[in-house]
């Protein structure tokens, strides 16, 4: 009979921190993702063309709203958290769709992922640097 | 040999069942989850657009869209509902995710997706509304 061994030693049992980091970014980015970016793309993106106004009316208004700090922070958590959000399914989409292979599935990681965290740093620095 | 039974002990081997690659198009339940699924891209899409606009502040190029820019309108359609198909099914779940504690039982489902969709609708209307007045400021 196999010596005990307690839960906490064992190597099958420990948990994954990474997946457990990544779903609970993905979990989080989708609720905010959820409740807060409908009403940006319907006043921005369909409102505003059809004529009524709003914080990108012109370059003056939409300077003005990006130059409040609390507006830059939101714009990249919402970002941030969206890209994350995205990253976790598309991983899983693909893999359902036929990345199945093992090496394939650490460079779907890699890619999905650090795609997140790049199109995040691009976002900071936009933000960031503007007006 | 097992010494306990005797029996030789061989590798295991387990049946792979074989998954092809179409599997979402046999159910109407499968196809809707892949769609489920692929609403992100429209969303970052639509994000992506946004920093493009944010980059084209920057360095000084920046034109709002108009109602002559049909394709721009027909994008930002189309990304609008997948991102509220991403909102209804996210937010269909957060009654059998989310467990809130009170005492020795839970808050019911029923509540929290009701709060839920509460707050959607509460920041779709007041989000709408501080970003249209803001348009309409004199600056």
């Amino acid at each position: 009979m196999a010596a005990h061994v307690p839960w906490h030693s064992r190597e099958d049992l420990k948990p994954a921190y990474g997946h457990s980091f990544w779903w609970f970014m993905f979990g989080n980015g989708g609720g905010i993702a959820a409740i807060f970016l409908p009403v940006v793309i319907l006043v921005c993106g369909v409102l505003g063309p059809l004529g009524i106004k709003n914080f990108m009316e012109d370059s003056r208004h939409f300077a003005w709203t990006l130059g409040n700090p609390l507006v830059k922070l939101f714009l990249l958590v919402l970002c941030f958290l969206t890209f994350v959000h995205a990253a976790h399914r598309l991983r899983y989409m693909l893999f359902d769709l036929g990345l199945r292979g093992r090496g394939s599935v650490m460079v779907l990681e890699w890619a999905c992922y650090g795609a997140a965290i790049v199109g995040t740093v691009i976002a900071a620095v936009l933000l960031f640097t503007t007006p | 040999v097992s010494e306990a039974t005797g029996i030789e002990e061989r590798p295991v081997r387990t049946y792979r069942r074989p998954l092809r690659n179409d599997w979402w198009l046999r159910r109407r339940s499968y196809f809707l989850y892949m769609v489920r699924e692929s609403t992100v891209i429209f969303m970052v899409a639509w994000l992506v657009w946004f920093l493009y606009q944010v980059a084209a502040l920057k360095f000084g190029g920046y034109e709002p869209p108009t109602i002559d820019d049909y394709a721009f309108i027909a994008f930002s359609v189309v990304c609008l509902f997948f991102t509220l198909w991403h909102a209804i099914t996210f937010l269909n779940l957060s009654g059998l995710i989310l467990r809130v504690p009170i005492g020795d039982r839970f808050l019911p489902a029923a509540v929290i997706k009701t709060v839920a969709f509460g707050g959607l609708l509460f920041v779709t209307v007041v989000g709408a509304a501080i970003m249209i007045y803001i348009g309409y400021l004199n600056i």
